[in-house]
């Protein structure tokens, strides 16, 4: 088989040191699917409202709200059909884009993760991502970022793909100007 | 070494070495470099701004205007340092500025004999004629001849950072109003962030003796930092200043984070911009000494009262050996009873206070005023008593204690103008933004019992107290005192120099408002803004005017607060984290197949891929483009913008988008389509194809993708917000590779065996969504390099695998990676209008597709591109162009000139827009825009280059050079 996927910071993280115990450890999530979902102009609030929690439940993942009837869905290791699933769930009040390669998608684990976003993030991260499902969509380094809190001590992140080696360069030296050891979580 | 038995906060067990102007001294951990320089006796450290006069230590902190020093040498050399804001390290090694060849001897303090020239303003009296000599003579003299130390030229090797911090409370200090305003909030549940210029938490505690709630200083101190520091809801950034106060509750600082140490360790910044959000804040920032205007009060050995209890108390270092202090309040009295207690001789407390009286046996107070200093470093000191006699007092430190100013900076930087307080003698803040509060010193309130009743209340309710709190002993209160007739030079702005005779004349000139004063004679101008000295310059402003401080009033305080490195301000914002890089999901197979790479907006494209062989990059590109034409090549194009839209009203949206009708596009087809912007130019061209009936994808120009994104969102969310559509960017998610050249099918066959992929199933402009190996691909078949062609997309992260497989399965075809400049020959040979021709001021009519605009229906720019001036006939329109002479190159930009017209702008009809060299045409063709250019086939005209020197005759042609029948790219 030759279809075989890249992932976003695979091979960025290979030189990391592995079954990291300090630090900030690391994980590349190669199984997302992320997709956008734009209510269509005449549905209502109402209904607007049940998609959010209908798309909302994502299991590790998050629903993002990007804009007014505009959400960005990530579900970690979804389906081959959830996008198809999504479209038919959602027929006649919304449209769905597939992005689930769009993006690089990294986990963190550790307290130092909110540390170290918080010098790229402009918003409150302390209350943004407080809770487990709580996301925010903001810019590091000039690179559209999405992250969200997947875990009580994981927090997930999204960039655009073609920024990966962008962002990892922001992140490793990030990481270096607070002392923080990265590593990878296998 | 004049060290005391003190503990005070240094250690002595660190021993720290360092030089000063290449001397060895050595210094304690907690040192200071001006601490240090005073342990080791050296009391003369710079020269000064305009008259090179001797300079010394005068101040504890970073509003010191005297001891200005080069920090380390080479390309992390740093001018103004202040030495007292200096964290002694070992190996430190600092400079004197602004003298030659030493502080002590310096040849430039001959200026000194020229003081009466350099008068305020002098600069705009002066150097007025011969009006040749200003830029020639005059101005390099005086840059040369400017003081302030010199910046090393070399980049800096160091790095920057930048961090967000948000609090409920932000408190700006950590003297006792600071501490107690945190522990209030903290006890509030607050999230509070106490930010502190100095390394220690503490601010005066550190350098004062006396109780805090009948608890020693130092006590009391320990057990606030222990409670802040245990609490997590509590964030200290010491070594942290804050420098900007800006609208929204935002702020600015910067925190030294390496500047205590030789070099950063790795990784490590030298310093790190933090930007703070706050709903509260609490400037706990104290208030600093202000100077005493006399004669001589610039000489080394005068410093600041409150400078001499720091190095004291705090440092355990003697400034000198007998010790007199100037003061028109307690403070000073309460600094002598400090140095007694710590066996330094206090020869005189000199009060210019008419009721002073002896507060102590243990010195004598006298009262009268300072009105001379002695000796190169300070000797003696003149003091004329109440009754007009002068004795002369043997002393080598003078402490001034003329009162103290709130700082209350930040408030100006969000507009609040400060008021003047009789109470107090002191401008304060009135009128603050809600949620800010002054508190302590800062806001008035100078005692200890006072500012922790201050800070409590601000911390506890986010406000300031109504009224000024009741201050039971206020021994700082002062006003600002100017001694009369001194015979020597009187300082008011030591930094740059400003006498009491300097703000006299600009008065008598008539620059009689404080911030005209400011600009005349540039008081307050320096690096330290005049924190101590400018009050001081206002009252005698006020009083030569013969009215009250109050209404001659202050200047308005600016950002930064403190000076504020260039580099901090960028932190990490520099190179890649500046400007990212953009990789294209086929990168890493480029670059192992010898791709060099050019930068196209933030992508990173492969432009040319080096084959043995190849003598330069030309000779791979013409070599890739006639592989195209012969076989087949691979380029990514997953650069290009792909858009999709969706939606019952799509068809009608892209009709108004195109020029052309899309709406009649089947599904499984794609139409080439240009977009105007509204002024009827053209805007973006591309494809269109239609996956369903309520499903399209576009593609755009790489370097229009977003604008083309801005527009079709400005589209539908305001133009037309009622229809059944959306569209968004997917150009992330679908990696896109163009297979073009004569073998390009069997490759497509071989890589997608269960597809027909003949020309009758799957014919040109054909479009299908499918699978290859289970992976979603959508396959087009579009040429832009005018041969039988197609594109492929699959998911990026399949971007990699697909490339590969292409590439192997097309070894059997020989096969061509071919790059940008590959693409731009063949696009070039088939006539298409690129970057070169989309300028943003051509017409559809101008690039010859004036048949694209359609009659059927409205779109954007359709009426204004009907305009007379842009269907005119005459307009400079895409014509192909071929040199007479087959070897010459015309370049890009060269004017189109008749033959034998001026090479004038004037005669320029057109000019050439891309230039490639055809390797199927075996010479240089171009693309340009001539005036009736379709009228002028066979036609010779002049491509000329003024920058270039060239003329180059050209034939004028069509700009299809090839296949213009198009068989290829249908066949």
């Amino acid at each position: 088989v030759d279809s075989v996927a890249v992932s976003g910071f695979g091979l960025l993280m290979a030189g990391l040191p592995r079954h990291a115990t300090e630090g900030l450890c690391l994980r590349d999530i190669d199984t997302v699917g992320i997709a956008a979902i734009m209510t269509r102009p005449q549905v209502d609030k109402r209904t607007a409202d049940a998609l959010t929690n209908l798309v909302g439940d994502a299991r590790g993942g998050a629903a993002i709200a990007v804009g007014p009837g505009n959400l960005l869905v990530v579900r970690l290791e979804p389906s081959p059909s959830w996008i198809a699933q999504l479209s038919h769930a959602t027929d006649g009040v919304a449209h769905v884009f597939d992005h689930s390669s769009g993006y690089a998608v990294l986990e963190l684990k550790g307290s130092a993760g909110c540390i170290i976003l918080q010098k790229g993030i402009f918003i409150d991260l302390d209350r943004g991502l407080a809770d487990v499902g709580s996301s925010v969509c903001s810019v590091i380094a000039h690179i559209n970022v999405l992250a969200w809190r997947s875990a009580s001590d994981c927090i997930v992140i999204a960039v655009p793909r073609s920024f990966a080696g962008s962002f990892w360069h922001w992140l490793t030296t990030a990481a270096a100007a607070e002392n923080i050891a990265l590593g990878q979580k296998l | 070494v004049k060290r005391l038995a003190l503990d005070g906060r240094i250690d002595r067990t660190k021993p720290l070495s360092f030089r000063f102007d290449g001397r060895a001294y050595t210094g304690f951990e907690g040192d200071t470099l001006a601490s240090a320089l005073l342990a080791n006796d050296v009391r003369i450290v710079g020269r000064s701004f305009k008259y090179h006069r001797p300079r010394g230590i005068m101040t504890d902190g970073p509003d010191e205007p005297n001891a200005l020093v080069t920090l380390r040498s080479g390309a992390r050399a740093e001018p103004n340092s202040k030495a007292p804001a200096i964290e002694l390290y070992d190996g430190l090694a600092a400079f004197s500025q602004n003298c030659w060849p030493s502080p002590r001897f310096d040849l430039m303090a001959v200026n000194g004999l020229l003081s009466p020239l350099f008068v305020a303003g002098f600069y705009y009296k002066t150097f007025m004629w011969p009006a040749s000599f200003w830029e020639r003579i005059y101005e390099p003299i005086i840059r040369r001849a400017a003081g302030m130390g010199r910046l090393s030229g070399a980049p800096d090797p160091d790095t920057y950072d930048r961090s967000h911090a948000f609090a409920d409370v932000l408190v700006v200090g950590s003297g006792v109003a600071g501490m107690s305003a945190a522990r209030a909030a903290a006890r509030r549940d607050k999230r509070v962030l106490l930010v502190e210029t100095d390394p220690l938490l503490g601010g005066r505690l550190l350098c004062e003796t006396g109780e805090v709630e009948d608890r020693p200083c130092a006590n009391w101190l320990a057990d606030a930092v222990r409670e802040l520091t245990s609490n997590d809801r509590v964030r200290v950034l010491n070594r942290t200043t804050l420098f900007g106060a800006y609208d929204d509750h935002s702020f600015a600082a910067v925190e030294r984070v390496a500047d205590h140490v030789p070099v950063p360790n790795h990784g490590q910044p030298r310093q790190r911009y933090w930007k703070i959000v706050a709903a509260e804040v609490i400037f706990a920032t104290g208030a600093t000494e202000r100077p005493i205007a006399f004669g001589g009060n610039d000489r080394p050995g005068v410093m600041m009262a409150s400078a001499v209890q720091s190095y004291v108390n705090r440092y355990a270092v003697a400034p000198g050996k007998r010790v007199a202090i100037f003061a028109n309040s307690d403070s000073g009295h309460d600094v002598a009873a400090d140095l007694v207690a710590a066996g330094i001789d206090v020869v005189a407390v000199v009060d210019a206070r008419p009721d002073a009286v002896a507060s102590s046996t243990r010195f004598r107070v006298v009262r009268g005023q300072v009105v001379a200093t002695h000796g190169k470093s300070l000797k003696s000191i003149d003091v004329r008593g109440e009754d007009g006699a002068i004795e002369r007092i043997a002393c080598d430190v003078l402490g001034m204690a003329g009162g103290w100013n709130p700082n209350i900076g930040f408030a100006g930087h969000l507009g609040a103008r400060p008021t003047w307080c009789e109470t107090t003698q002191a401008f304060r803040q009135s009128t603050l933004p809600a949620g800010m509060c002054f508190a302590g010193a800062a806001d008035g309130a100078f005692s200890r019992s006072a500012a922790l009743v201050s800070g409590a209340t601000a911390g506890s309710s986010g406000e300031k107290p109504s009224s000024l709190v009741a201050d039971d002993r206020a021994p700082c209160v002062a006003p600002p005192l100017l001694v009369k007739g001194c015979r020597t030079k009187a300082f008011i702005d030591f930094q740059h120099d400003v006498t009491v005779a300097d703000v006299l004349l600009a008065e008598q000139e008539g620059y009689k408002s404080v911030e005209h004063l400011k600009r005349y004679t540039t008081l307050g101008m320096a690096t330290d803004q005049g924190k101590a000295s400018q009050v001081l310059g206002h009252a005698l402003l006020a009083e030569r005017r013969g009215t009250s401080i109050g209404a001659v009033g202050t200047i308005a305080a600016r950002p930064p607060y403190t000076p504020v490195a260039i580099g901090a301000l960028a932190g990490m914002h520099c190179g890649v984290n500046l400007k990212p890089l953009r990789l294209t999901p086929t990168h890493d197979w480029a670059a192992e197949n010898g791709a060099s790479f050019v930068n196209a907006g933030l992508w990173r494209r492969a432009q040319w891929f080096t084959r043995f062989g190849d003598n330069d990059w030309f000779a791979s590109a013409v070599r890739e483009a006639r592989a195209v034409r012969s076989s087949v090549g691979l380029c990514d194009v997953s650069t290009l913008g792909k858009i999709e839209i969706a939606g019952r009203d799509a068809p009608a949206l892209l009709d108004r988008l195109y020029t052309g009708m899309i709406s009649t596009v089947p599904v499984g087809k794609c139409r080439y389509g240009v977009m105007l912007r509204e002024d009827g130019f053209v805007f973006d061209d591309g494809t269109v194809a239609r996956l369903a009936d309520d499903r399209f994808v576009l593609t755009t120009t790489t370097a229009n993708a977003g604008a083309v994104m801005r527009h079709i969102d400005f589209a539908t969310q305001v133009l037309w917000p009622n229809l059944d559509v959306a569209a968004c960017s997917v150009t992330e998610n679908w990696a896109q590779i163009a297979v073009a050249g004569p073998h390009s099918r069997a490759l497509l066959q071989d890589l997608l065996p269960d597809l027909d992929l003949s020309n009758e199933a799957f014919p040109f402009m054909g479009a299908l969504a499918g699978t290859w190996e289970g992976v979603p691909m959508r396959l087009f078949r579009l040429s832009f390099s005018g041969e039988l062609a197609y594109e492929i997309a699959v998911p990026s992260g399949y971007g990699d695998a697909l490339i590969r497989t292409l590439a192997r399965l097309g070894r059997q075809y020989d096969f061509t990676p071919y790059g940008l400049e590959a693409l731009g020959i063949l696009r070039i040979e088939k006539g298409h209008a690129a970057g070169g021709e989309l300028n943003g001021q051509v017409s559809a009519h101008d690039l010859g597709l004036g048949r694209m605009l359609s009659k059927k229906k409205d779109f954007v720019g359709r009426v204004m591109a009907e305009r007379a001036a842009l269907v005119d006939p005459g307009r400079p329109t895409l014509v192909g162009l071929k040199p007479i002479d087959p070897t010459q190159k015309p370049s890009a930009g060269s004017h189109l000139l008749a033959r034998g017209a001026a090479a004038t702008a004037s005669a320029s009809q057109g000019h050439v827009t891309s230039i490639a060299f055809s390797g199927v045409c075996d010479q240089w063709i171009a693309l340009g825009l001539l005036a009736n250019g379709p009228d002028r086939l066979g036609e010779i005209v002049v491509a000329s280059s003024p920058l270039r020197g060239t003329q180059i005759s050209v034939e004028v042609c069509s700009p299809i050079f090839f296949d213009p029948e198009g068989a290829r790219l249908r066949g």
